[in-house]
């Protein structure tokens, strides 16, 4: 447990490894936990092969957050709050002594680690799994005008709760503001931040997941981004496609670890 | 079977009347019974209800407050209530569409409040606050509000989950305890009409346990026991109905198997012993085999009955035509004869009474010379022709050998002769078969008749017609004679024959002497029992008394034979051992027996006797007058033989006191006129009592006769008679066994 930058205590997981190896650093999706599968099988395959693995969990504006947020809670957290709770998890992973930490991060977790690698210098290494921008999350390819008319409803009524839809939550309540926090972090910022980075940016994807559309890995790789194509892989890498996504994992990591600084 | 304390039978219906209606009386006194014990099991019930409803409206409570304080402590634990405790910015929204939707909770829950650890309510304008110390009484509580309870729970959020330091903040549920109970599926309580008592003015928070004190709740209607007592009472109903109509059904089978066929039967019983006819109806079969077969048993029974009264009847018709029937002739007999004098008797005739005696003359004769077969032949056809003389109502008896009667009423005795003439003259006439043609047979005839002025007495019309029979047998009395007043003294003088027979026959061969014995009680020192021995003649018709033979014995001078007679009776009775040894016999001797020169001989029989028994010879008075020498001779001579003498009926007669002692007698045996007297003559008795003393001192020993009352018994014992004999002491009897016994001593 520990004390992040909004006050609120948030819990992790954290187990050390080879010291030699980086630490790793899982982002969980919008909403979830540590606990979702994706995250939470690939974190103890990790840490069997000697990596370092702290799994923390996003507060979300919840005093020490263990569950999955409900949509149809009142979600009154927002993009940078979530980013700042990264950079604070990174820190404590330095103090631990951990030099090379390397942020994973699923789904919008992977856009998070994206935001939060522009903030912490000398991060060793980001990669998105199935990672996927908030444009798609907050009710799918409508995303610039809905930005707009979030604004507006910013502007006038900042703290009023409004009803909008995402993806798998048809009435998400949310204050304007905080709902905006993550509406920016459309397809273009997210190329934007990946161009902008110098820390190596990995994206694992599955060829079945189709949320950002069939050229979003070759967008990435114009981005800069390496990306590790996982075929018959869904957004979840679920099933058999759990150890083609730890295979693709342990296989970022050498790469990464192969990078020179 | 009659009911106690009563005296008439009760009829059979009423009894079957009785019978039932005691059966619906117990049938209603169960019925009630069982009404109030199924009452009084409807109240334990409902009882039991009422204390089953107000235990589940406690569990209800309870457990409506253990599901809110669950579903507080679920929300407390909750991340979005951890959510609004840190940032209650949008507490207001969340509260309102969030809150009720993450608590899970029913419909009755009125609101959801969160409050800061200090325990303000995150609400700006909430005013009530959770204390901030924890206590039973703010954890739970109810408030009567708007008619409806308000129950409310409160639970805390921890810092840490599973700690219960350092809460957090508090999550309060309130819910509508009233709507909530009304949403729950009572068994038992009605909870529509929950009463609230003084709840209803409370105005602040009650504790739970204090509002499960104050709310009462009444039970649910039971269906069940409502259906139960539905059942119970219409299948009371049914009962009572079915009891009725079994009732009717039984009266009216009862009367149709029982009451009328019992009827049936006493009428069949009545007919029978009125004697009247048996009724079709009466005969017809009875529905009931038992009663049947009584009714056919009684019939049977009845026929049976009659016919053995038929029968008895004809054999009483014939035992009488037996008894009453001459078998030779078939006319009336003897039995008859004297039956219809004593009818006549007590019919009291108002007009003169006729009988006409026919003798058969000569019959022995005729007997002797032709046999009893041609005599029998005499007699059957004397007796039909006299009967073909006679009118219907006048009966012809034959009441001796050769001897008809016949008995006229109605008749002057003139008809009644001419009758008698003409039945002479009839049977005298016609020939009769055995006899030589020659031979006629006579008859005579005696007509004797008693006046209606009289008192009928059949002795004497029988004597009458004797007499006149007596005189007919005479030669040249025309063989008819009537009674006049001129054979009176004959009447007196001719005793019956039938006496006269019984007297001859006894002097003749001894027949016909019965030997009675008296006791004679010693009194006094004496112990030797003595028995007179007292002479009776039987025949064939029973006792001739000896007032009835003693006139014969004068008359014909027969006492010597007699006295004969009767010591040879005596004789043969103590040789015989009809009489007991120890007892001694006194014997009465006749004056001429007395004065008889060979008196000894005449006592021979007795005489062997006298070494074994006391032999007392008895005299009277009137014997000893006459011929006084002679007899004293003879009695010296028997004493000295060993005979005692008794002088019998002292005081009877004229005694002189000079001849008394001049006699050897040993007893005197007082007149029973003498022994009355001493008890009933206040004049006499003194001088008989002198004479008693006197006899006494002459050395006589003293027998009181005519004993009869223990008074007169304890008088002549105390007076110091040696002997005593009466009725009191034992009548006279003829001993049946070899020993000799009083039938009644004193």
């Amino acid at each position: 447990m520990r004390a992040m930058p909004n006050g609120l205590n948030a819990v992790a997981t954290y187990t050390a490894g080879e010291p030699e190896k980086p630490a790793v650093l899982f982002v969980h999706g919008f909403l979830q936990t540590r606990h979702f599968p994706t995250v939470a099988r690939l974190g103890a395959s990790l840490r069997e092969n000697g990596y370092t693995v702290l799994q923390p969990i996003l507060t979300l504006r919840v005093p020490e957050r263990k569950q999955s947020l409900s949509c149809d809670a009142v979600h009154t957290h927002r993009m940078d709050e979530s980013v700042s709770e990264i950079v604070a998890w990174v820190e404590m992973l330095r103090e631990q002594g951990h030099d090379q930490v390397v942020l994973f991060g699923h789904s919008y977790g992977g856009v998070q680690a994206v935001a939060a690698a522009l903030r912490i210098p000398d991060l060793t290494g980001v990669v998105g799994i199935s990672l996927a921008d908030a444009a798609h999350t907050f009710g799918g390819g409508n995303g610039g005008n809905l930005a707009e008319r979030v604004r507006d409803q910013a502007r006038a009524h900042p703290g009023k709760v409004r009803t909008y839809r995402l993806s798998h939550c048809p009435k998400y309540a949310t204050p304007p503001a905080a709902y905006l926090s993550y509406v920016k972090w459309d397809r273009q910022r997210i190329l934007k931040a990946v161009e902008a980075l110098d820390t190596p940016v990995f994206v694992i994807v599955g060829d079945a997941d189709e949320r950002m559309g069939t050229d979003w890995p070759s967008a990435l790789r114009l981005a800069g981004a390496r990306v590790q194509r996982v075929p018959g892989a869904n957004h979840f890498f679920s099933a058999m496609h759990e150890f083609d996504l730890v295979d693709e994992a342990l296989s970022v990591l050498e790469m990464i670890e192969a990078t020179p600084r | 079977m009659r009911l106690p304390g009563t005296q008439t039978p009760l009829p059979i219906r009423a009894y079957v009347v009785g019978f039932i209606a005691l059966g619906l009386v117990l049938l209603l006194a169960l019925s009630v019974a069982s009404i109030h014990a199924f009452e009084d099991l409807q109240r334990r019930m409902a009882d039991n209800e009422a204390t089953l409803a107000q235990q589940e409206l406690e569990a209800a409570i309870q457990h409506l407050f253990n599901r809110m304080e669950h579903s507080a402590a679920m929300l407390a634990d909750h991340e979005e209530v951890r959510q609004q405790l840190a940032d209650p910015t949008y507490y207001d929204f969340w509260r309102t569409h969030r809150a009720n939707t993450i608590a899970n909770t029913p419909e009755w829950v009125t609101d959801i409040q969160l409050f800061n650890f200090s325990g303000r309510p995150l609400m700006q304008h909430g005013n009530n606050q959770v204390s901030s110390t924890r206590t039973a009484a703010d954890t739970q509580f109810v408030l009567f509000r708007n008619g409806q309870m308000i129950g409310s729970v409160t639970a805390a959020a921890q810092q840490e989950k599973g700690t219960t330091t350092d809460p957090f903040g508090y999550v309060r549920i309130s819910f509508d305890l009233t709507e909530a109970l009304r949403n729950l599926d009572f068994k038992y309580a009605d909870i529509s009409r929950l009463t609230l008592g003084a709840m209803e003015r409370a105005g602040s928070p009650w504790s739970v346990d204090r509002v499960l004190q104050e709310l009462t709740v009444p039970p649910l209607p039971n269906a069940d026991n409502q259906a139960m007592s539905s059942l119970f009472f219409g299948s009371l109903v049914r009962f009572g109905v079915i009891a009725a109509t079994l009732g009717v059904i039984l009266y009216i089978g009862m009367a149709r198997l029982m009451v009328r066929p019992v009827r049936h039967l006493a009428g069949v019983v009545d007919a029978l012993r009125s004697g009247g006819e048996i009724s079709p109806v009466q005969q017809q079969t009875l529905a009931v085999s038992e009663l049947d077969k009584m009714r056919r048993s009684l019939l049977g029974y009845h026929e049976d009955l009659t016919d053995a009264n038929r029968r008895l009847d004809n054999t009483n018709r014939e035992l009488w035509t037996l008894a009453h029937k001459d078998p030779l002739t078939g006319f009336g007999n003897r039995r008859a004869f004297d039956q219809k004098l004593a009818q006549l008797a007590t019919e009291k005739p108002k007009s003169r009474i006729h009988l006409v005696l026919f003798d058969c003359n000569h019959f022995k004769a005729i007997n002797d010379t032709y046999g009893h077969h041609v005599g029998d032949e005499v007699l059957r056809a004397i007796a039909k022709r006299i009967q073909s003389l006679l009118r219907t109502e006048d009966c012809l008896y034959r009441t001796g050998g050769d001897e008809f009667a016949c008995i006229f009423t109605g008749l002057d005795t003139d008809a009644v002769e001419e009758v008698a003439a003409r039945c002479l003259h009839t049977v005298k006439a016609g020939n009769i078969p055995g006899l030589d043609a020659i031979e006629r047979v006579g008859l005579s005839a005696g007509i004797g008749y008693v006046d209606p002025s009289e008192t009928f007495d059949p002795t004497l019309l029988q004597r009458r017609a004797d007499v006149a029979m007596y005189r007919a047998k005479r030669p040249g009395s025309g063989f008819v004679v009537r009674w006049g007043t001129a054979m009176a003294g004959e009447a007196e003088v001719l005793a019956s024959r039938r006496v006269i027979n019984a007297v001859y026959r006894g002097i003749e061969d001894g027949h016909g002497v019965e030997m009675h014995y008296q006791l004679v009680q010693p009194l006094q020192d004496e112990t030797c029992q003595c028995f007179e021995a007292l002479a009776r003649l039987r025949d064939e018709q029973g006792l001739v008394p000896p007032e009835q033979y003693f006139p014969v014995l004068e008359s014909r001078g027969l006492e010597v034979e007699f006295d004969a007679a009767v010591i040879n009776a005596v004789a043969e009775d103590l040789q015989s051992g009809r009489l007991d040894a120890s007892n001694g016999i006194s014997v009465n001797l006749s004056a001429h027996t007395l004065v008889r020169n060979d008196i000894e001989q005449l006592l021979v029989p007795l005489a062997r006797f006298i070494h074994r028994r006391r032999l007392v010879l008895e005299v009277t008075e009137t014997g000893l007058v006459s011929r006084l020498d002679i007899a004293r001779e003879n009695l010296r001579r028997l004493r000295e033989t060993g005979f005692e003498i008794a002088l019998d009926d002292f005081g009877s007669g004229y005694s002189s006191f000079k001849y008394l002692a001049s006699m050897p007698v040993d007893i005197v045996k007082f007149d029973i006129s003498l022994v009355h007297a001493l008890q009933f003559d206040d004049h006499m008795a003194p001088f008989v009592a002198d004479l008693v003393e006197m006899m006494h001192r002459a050395g006589y020993k003293l027998t009181a006769e005519g004993i009869e009352t223990p008074e007169m018994l304890q008088q002549v014992r105390g007076l110091g008679f040696q002997f005593a004999q009466g009725f009191l002491i034992g009548h006279p009897y003829r001993p049946q066994s070899q020993t000799a016994e009083s039938p009644r001593s004193a």
